[in-house]
């Protein structure tokens, strides 16, 4: 069967560093796909190349059975496809309600004359717009703070939101550059346990994360990059036994370990594991 | 209906109420002038403060919208014999041509490069209006433009084009407030915060900008061709750079983004001038004092003050 997302041989390079060279994975629908590897790895730029932010330099994109290489964000959002930002990317000025409504955008079609004539079929789409963002929030228990500006939510809220932001729509795939980055532990356990369900429900989920316990313990599938070159893809047993990943992450150690915790806060990722 | 449409609705009746009454308080015939231009100002500024409130983007090319509108409904009615209604339909529609021929390009691009544009197109209005004289009059302007006419009678006097201006300013702060209270702009207010996310969530980031630049200068565009009917003439001077600084201004002061902060601030500029005569002489000087003032002092305008002092009175209170 076709995969959800496919990526045929991404290249991309900044002046001559090649961040992505002939980089090629899939994704499925209802499974998370983990997108490990060092810092500069290229995986958000892999990310990026995927949602419509960068342009690749060579390779394609299919998404969902159609070709969508160097296609725009917004019209990617309307077949289905969305993300998650790195460094969050909420709307400061909006309450968080009215976030996750705008995640409601690419299913919604009420335009400009609607809007200004304030019609009945416009009124009837907000008052759908506003009860479906509502049962997002919930799902992420943030209906309690939903009237307040999104520029007053702690940290962690936040990310939650982008999470509830991105989700709204029910949209086929969604790319997250790192979910629980900055996250303490209950945070990193309650976030991954949100991703679960979004994948139970058949969303396609691909994750960039240094969380190697969360990685580990949700994924289906990891794709490992190092040097914009991909050198292991597999379940995650397989890749904790890869012997070119443990080199990579390890130093050239040559034995498996256990839950290993190579990631930017190692403390951190064994807390959420336990 | 939400909290906020409430207090809206209160809002705009109490100044409905206002507009009403007022006549019977200014027995002035130019008083009320004074209140009939402020009435375009605070449409033209309306306009301009959905596009910075909105996209983000400021214009210093709105005079030129309100002159096309004015030009092309003058010589379309007087040289051309039209119905003014008619070409003042025209108008908009040139107004709005000229608004996607300069936001097309400019607001795909991630910088500010609309500012320049308008500045640009704001120069080269001026020109041509002052070249083309044969059309235009030129330098000495255009006059014998007939008035727009309702139910047969024609509005000329200062009392009956008041209440048209004013009905057409309530009107256009409906619209705004219909606008903003929507998918269309809550997608607007989400591309001003992180348009990398509106875009990822499905926003049309280039359309949208585009879109709201062209409403905004239709506002400019509709109160150029009430001001060309109700004055009969018209001069270039109206239309340039320094009225396109006095329009940001106007925002400024009265609170960039708010949706009421065109109404204040055209509402408090301008009588400005007609009250302090010592400033007409040096009404840009006086202008470019106040916008930089404010910009030091107080971002958010007399809205984000009048917020201000809402917000301290309950802790006071206390």
């Amino acid at each position: 069967m076709e995969p959800l997302l496919r990526v045929e041989g991404l290249s991309l390079a900044f002046g001559g560093v090649k961040a992505l060279d002939e980089i090629s994975f899939s994704a499925r629908a209802g499974a998370i796909t983990a997108m490990i590897g060092p810092n500069g790895a290229g995986k958000t730029t892999a990310i990026n190349c995927v949602s419509g932010a960068y342009r690749p330099q060579s390779g394609r994109v299919f998404f969902a059975g159609r070709e969508v290489t160097g296609m725009p964000a917004h019209r990617l959002a309307r077949l289905g496809l969305t993300r998650t930002f790195q460094n969050l990317q909420v709307f400061g000025q909006l309450s968080v309600l009215e976030n996750v409504m705008v995640g409601l955008h690419a299913v919604t079609r009420q335009g400009f004359a609607a809007a200004i004539l304030r019609l009945p079929a416009m009124r009837r789409e907000e008052r759908l717009i506003a009860d479906q963002a509502m049962a997002a929030l919930e799902d992420l228990g943030l209906s309690a703070v939903a009237h307040r500006p999104a520029g007053q939510l702690s940290y962690g809220d936040r990310k939650r939101l982008e999470l509830a932001r991105a989700l709204a729509a029910r949209p086929k795939l969604v790319l997250l550059d790192e979910p629980v980055a900055g996250l303490n532990a209950a945070e990193t356990d309650a976030m991954g346990q949100a991703l679960v369900r979004a994948r139970d429900l058949g969303v396609g989920l691909v994750l960039v994360e240094h969380d190697m316990a969360l990685v580990m313990k949700i994924s289906d599938q990891v794709v490992v990059l190092s040097f914009g070159q991909k050198i292991a893809q597999g379940d995650p047993h397989q890749v904790q036994n890869d012997p070119q990943v443990l080199a990579t992450y390890l130093g050239g150690r040559q034995e498996p370990v256990n839950g290993f915790s190579p990631g930017a806060a190692p403390n951190r990722a064994e807390a959420a594991h336990a | 209906m939400t909290r906020g449409g409430r207090i809206f609705a209160l809002q705009l009746a109490a100044l409905a109420l206002a507009v009403l009454l007022l006549p019977l308080l200014v027995g002035n015939p130019y008083h009320l002038n004074v209140l009939n231009v402020m009435a375009l100002m605070v449409i033209v500024v309306t306009g301009l403060n959905l596009l910075i409130g909105f996209a983000g983007h400021i214009s210093l090319g709105h005079a030129a919208f309100f002159g096309l509108g004015a030009y092309v409904s003058a010589i379309l009615s007087a040289t051309y014999g039209l119905n003014p209604w008619l070409a003042l339909l025209a108008a908009a529609a040139a107004v709005a041509l000229l608004a996607l021929v300069i936001g097309l390009p400019t607001l795909r691009l991630a910088g500010n490069y609309l500012v320049m544009a308008t500045l640009g197109g704001n120069l080269i209005f001026t020109t041509v209006v002052l070249q083309m004289d044969q059309l235009t009059g030129g330098p000495s302007g255009f006059s014998g433009i007939p008035p727009l006419s309702l139910f047969g009678r024609a509005i000329v006097d200062d009392q009956s084009f008041y209440w048209l201006v004013w009905a057409a300013a309530l009107l256009g702060l409906v619209v705004a407030r219909n606008l903003a209270q929507s998918r269309v702009g809550r997608g607007l207010r989400a591309l001003k915060d992180a348009p990398a996310a509106a875009a990822a969530l499905g926003v049309d980031v280039a359309r949208y900008k585009t879109g709201v630049f062209v409403i905004s200068a239709l506002y400019a565009g509709l109160a150029g061709s009430l001001h060309a009917h109700y004055f009969g003439i018209i001069a270039p001077k109206s239309f340039d750079i320094f009225v396109s600084v006095e329009l940001v201004t106007m925002c400024l002061v009265g609170g960039m983004g708010s949706l009421w902060g065109g109404f204040l601030g055209a509402a408090f500029l301008t009588p400005l001038p007609q009250v302090l005569h010592v400033f007409e002489e040096y009404k840009d000087i006086f202008y470019g004092g106040v916008l930089l003032a404010l910009l030091i002092y107080q971002p958010h305008g007399l809205a984000g003050l009048w917020a201000r002092l809402r917000a301290r009175r309950p802790l006071e209170s206390a």
